[in-house]
């Protein structure tokens, strides 16, 4: 039975009604006293995409264009504006298809643990350049486990630095414990990142559009 | 600083005092209460950030806890184990996050370690395969999981319990803070108030002060004005009218005795021998001789005459009123009597003198400088003439004075020699036209000059003790001769002109008394004349004047109507007769009629007879007749002649007196 359905973008937590009270009643006071600190200012982002430091596990074996085949197991579902498909209308992914994508080791600050983790997995760039994600396409729409949303703009995953985690740091399968099978997290300082609720775990599917 | 400009600042201090006092308490309130809302602020967003997670993510383990559960009450029923084992991951997944939202190793992530290492000490996996075991296991699981779920909401409870108590205690905190701001502003609002007021004093002292200051100051410049006036005028030494001072005194004293047509005496003092004691014993010394003269002198002179210094040893004495020059030389002699008495300076004693020059103003003249120059050559001729002497200016002065003394000197020769002698005036009864009795009067038989008439030297011999001399001849020789008459006429009387110096003198009553002895006539015989003008001016007389009446003397009130007597005074004065004035009887106003009337009534009311002098023409005597006078005197009924020419016989006299009246 599921529960009753959660507006996109709440995270993966229901923010109790005595909170939003609360929270309603300080951000007035904020207002009141007017001394809210700004933001730090929208940084303008270097046009040139930065290096973030990975380290090579494994090369990559499939290419873009390449077929994907069908996986034993599915971990990772694609679908929408893609041309490469392998199940109909959409892209299943199991964990060796995953691997072929290359595999390369990451590190971050991961906000809801609070501290330092490293992951294994794939550019989420790289993975939808294989899946052959189409011109068109301006968003991809990510779904856990648990019916958990999230929403990302193309243009921020080609900016880069959001990577999909497919395993622990010692090359082992992700634990739905520590957020897995797949998950998205995001490099350190990548504005996309910001909100600990973009940090989707347990993914199921991809959908572009 | 005048008092409205004082009183300006005044008013601006305060006014800014309290402006200051209201703005920093407006601005302490308002600091005060933004400080408070923001620590408040602050405080509450620290709490919330603490708290937000920590709720969040105990609420959704429970949400999964129970998400867990039903999946296992459905296992078996449409859900697979491997949903469960999902589920299990994602409760798992909300056990991580919740944990490191605690501080590590407090009681709430030890609990929810806890609770973790219990759901993976659970055999799970037997689910996955349909045993005997499964529903057990099943059932287990399910128990578990509502127990986690139990102590999870537990943990909500208990942390959303704390979170409370955290805000209230905050908004209390806030609560005690804004108290403590109003007690802080009221404490602000006093504070402000009482340097307001304490200003008000001060500047209300400070008011007082500057009008003390300056009282003080006018009061100061006024004496030290008063203390320059006064050394501007006054030499340093002596303390006495330095020379400038002196001129201007002189000079006042002048004008004023030209408008009262009275005069003024200079004497200029030269100090003799000073220059020797300057040199022999130093100038220390000849200023303490200086001292020493000056008050010596001062000491002398009446409170209104003036002695200053000119300078060096000369000083001057102003006499102002001269009453008579006499005066003068007296005042010198005394002057250079009391210089020449020995001084002591420092252990030894000094001995000077002084040469006095004395002048003093010929009519109307007001030229004090050469007032001063006149008594300077006079003491100079002073010195000339052997020092410790005085000499006077003024060549008629002198003259005067020398005459004087010339004149006192003959006067009492003439007493001696005889030179003098009476003569007679009958005075007339006006009823009967009999002689009543005589006046006698004084004449002066005196070499080389003839015969003399009393005012050229009574009024000298007035001016001393001479005057009783001769008053005393005088009664010897009137009452002589009366009793020569009275073997004639025993009714006769004699009337004998007193002095007033010799009815103020004590011995008057005693030579009164002595003559009518020596004579061997009763008093009742003798009428003693006495001028108005002294009988009120002398009271100390009166006295004499009623142990005379006492004796049976008879008391006439000479020359009256020349007096400042009032009418009604004359019933006090101890008299018989008045005898009212010549200037009177001969005088053509129509007044005098009226006032001889006057006084004849008085008189009469008050028990006096009446003597009319000076007549000298018949319509004198007719309207004294008229006005019932009682008796007459004069040229017209009989010249004042030698005892000889009114014998041998009273009878013959009055004969001749009727003559006359026809």
């Amino acid at each position: 039975m599921r529960f009753p359905h959660r507006p996109a973008g709440t995270g993966h937590r229901r923010t109790p009604p005595r909170m939003v009270v609360v929270a309603v009643a300080i951000a007035m006071l904020a207002a009141c006293s007017g001394g809210q600190a700004a933001r730090p200012g929208l940084a303008a982002t270097p046009a040139s995409v930065p290096a973030f430091e990975s380290v090579a596990i494994s090369p990559a074996v499939l290419t873009a264009g390449d077929p994907v085949p069908l996986p034993a197991s599915t971990v990772l579902t694609v679908r929408g504006l893609i041309s490469v498909t392998n199940d109909g209308d959409s892209l299943q992914l199991g964990t060796d298809t995953l691997d072929q994508l290359g595999v390369l080791g990451v590190g971050m600050y991961e906000p809801w643990v609070k501290k330092h983790m490293s992951f294994q997995g794939v550019w989420l760039a790289d993975l939808l350049r294989i899946a052959g994600v189409e011109e068109s396409a301006t968003h991809v729409r990510l779904v856990a486990l648990d019916d958990y949303e999230v929403d990302l703009s193309l243009a921020d995953v080609q900016v880069g630095g959001i990577f999909l985690a497919t395993k622990t740091e010692s090359g082992a399968p992700l634990p739905i414990e520590e957020g897995g099978p797949t998950r998205i997290v995001f490099m350190d300082h990548v504005k996309a990142g910001e909100n600990a609720g973009q940090w989707i775990w347990s993914l199921k599917e991809l959908e572009l559009s | 600083m005048t008092r409205s400009a004082h009183q300006e600042s005044f008013w601006r201090r305060r006014g800014a005092a309290i402006l200051v006092s209201v703005v920093v308490t407006t601005m302490l309130g308002i600091l005060g209460l933004a400080v408070q809302s923001s620590v408040l602020l602050g405080q509450m967003t620290a709490d919330l950030a603490v708290a937000q997670p920590r709720a969040t993510g105990l609420s959704n383990t429970q949400r999964e806890c129970l998400r867990l559960l039903q999946a296992l009450t459905d296992l078996g029923d449409g859900t697979t184990s491997t949903a469960v084992a999902v589920q299990r991951g994602l409760l798992g997944r909300q056990i991580n996050i919740s944990i490191p939202t605690f501080p590590a190793g407090s009681a709430e992530a030890t609990e929810l370690i806890g609770i973790q290492t219990s759901l993976a000490g659970f055999p799970w996996d037997r689910l996955d395969q349909p045993t005997a075991l499964t529903e057990v296991t099943r059932r287990g699981g399910m128990e578990l999981v509502k127990q986690t779920e139990r102590r999870v909401k537990a943990l909500y409870d208990k942390q959303e319990k704390f979170y409370y108590a955290a805000t209230v205690h905050s908004i209390e905190a806030k609560h005690r803070s804004e108290t403590a701001l109003v007690v802080l502003v009221v404490l602000a609002l006093t504070l402000g108030g009482t340097w307001v007021v304490m200003l008000q004093h001060r500047t209300r002292n400070d008011v007082a002060r500057a009008y003390e200051a300056l009282v003080e100051e006018v009061k100061e410049r006024q004496s030290l004005q008063d203390v320059l006036a006064h050394q501007a005028a006054h030499d340093p030494l002596t303390e006495l009218a330095n020379r400038t001072s002196l001129l201007e005194l002189l000079s006042a004293a002048l004008h004023r005795g030209q408008r009262a047509e009275s005069l003024v005496g200079v004497l200029f003092i030269d100090l003799d021998h000073f220059k020797a004691v300057n040199d022999t014993l130093g100038h220390r010394a000849g200023d303490d001789v200086l001292r020493v003269a000056a008050a010596r002198m001062r000491d002398l002179v009446r409170a209104g005459d003036t002695v200053g210094r000119l300078g060096g040893d000369e000083f001057v004495i102003v006499v102002e009123p001269l009453n008579n020059p006499g005066d003068l030389v007296e005042l010198a002699a005394r002057v250079i009597a009391i210089l020449s008495e020995p001084m002591p300076i420092g252990d030894r004693t000094v001995v000077i003198g002084a040469s006095v020059g004395i002048a003093v103003n010929p009519d109307g003249a007001t030229d004090a400088n050469q007032l001063l120059h006149h008594a300077d050559v006079a003491a100079y001729r002073a010195k000339a003439a052997g020092r410790g002497r005085a000499e006077v200016f003024d060549e008629a002065l002198r003259r005067e004075l020398d005459g004087r003394a010339d004149l006192e000197a003959a006067i009492v020769t003439g007493l001696a020699g005889g030179e003098f002698l009476l003569h007679y005036q009958p005075v007339v009864e006006l009823s009967s036209g009999a002689v009543s009795g005589y006046e006698a009067l004084i004449r002066w038989q005196r070499p080389g000059h003839g015969l003399v008439a009393p005012d050229t030297f009574i009024p000298t011999a007035e001016q001393s003790n001479l005057i009783c001399e001769i008053d005393r001849w005088v009664l010897a020789e009137a009452l002589h001769q009366l009793a020569r008459w009275m073997r004639v006429d025993p009714k006769i009387t004699m009337a004998v002109n007193i002095s007033g110096r010799h009815l103020a003198s004590v011995s008057i009553v005693a030579d009164v008394a002595r003559a009518l002895r020596r004579a061997d006539v009763s008093a009742a015989h003798l009428i003693l004349e006495i001028t108005e003008t002294v009988l009120v001016n002398e009271p100390a007389s009166t006295a004499r004047l009623r142990a005379l009446r006492e004796l049976g003397v008879g008391i006439s009130i000479d020359d009256f109507g020349t007096g400042y007597t009032s009418i009604g005074q004359l019933q006090h004065l101890h008299a018989d007769i008045l005898k009212i004035d010549r200037s009177f009887i001969g005088s053509p106003t129509p007044g005098a009629h009226a006032l001889v009337e006057l006084m004849i009534n008085a008189a009469h009311s008050f028990g006096l007879r009446v003597v009319a002098e000076g007549v000298e023409r018949a319509d004198q005597l007719t309207p004294l007749i008229e006005m019932t006078c009682d008796s007459a005197q004069g040229y017209y009924l009989a010249r004042p002649q030698p005892a000889a020419a009114f014998s041998p016989a009273a009878s013959t006299l009055s004969a001749s007196l009727s003559d006359l009246q026809r």
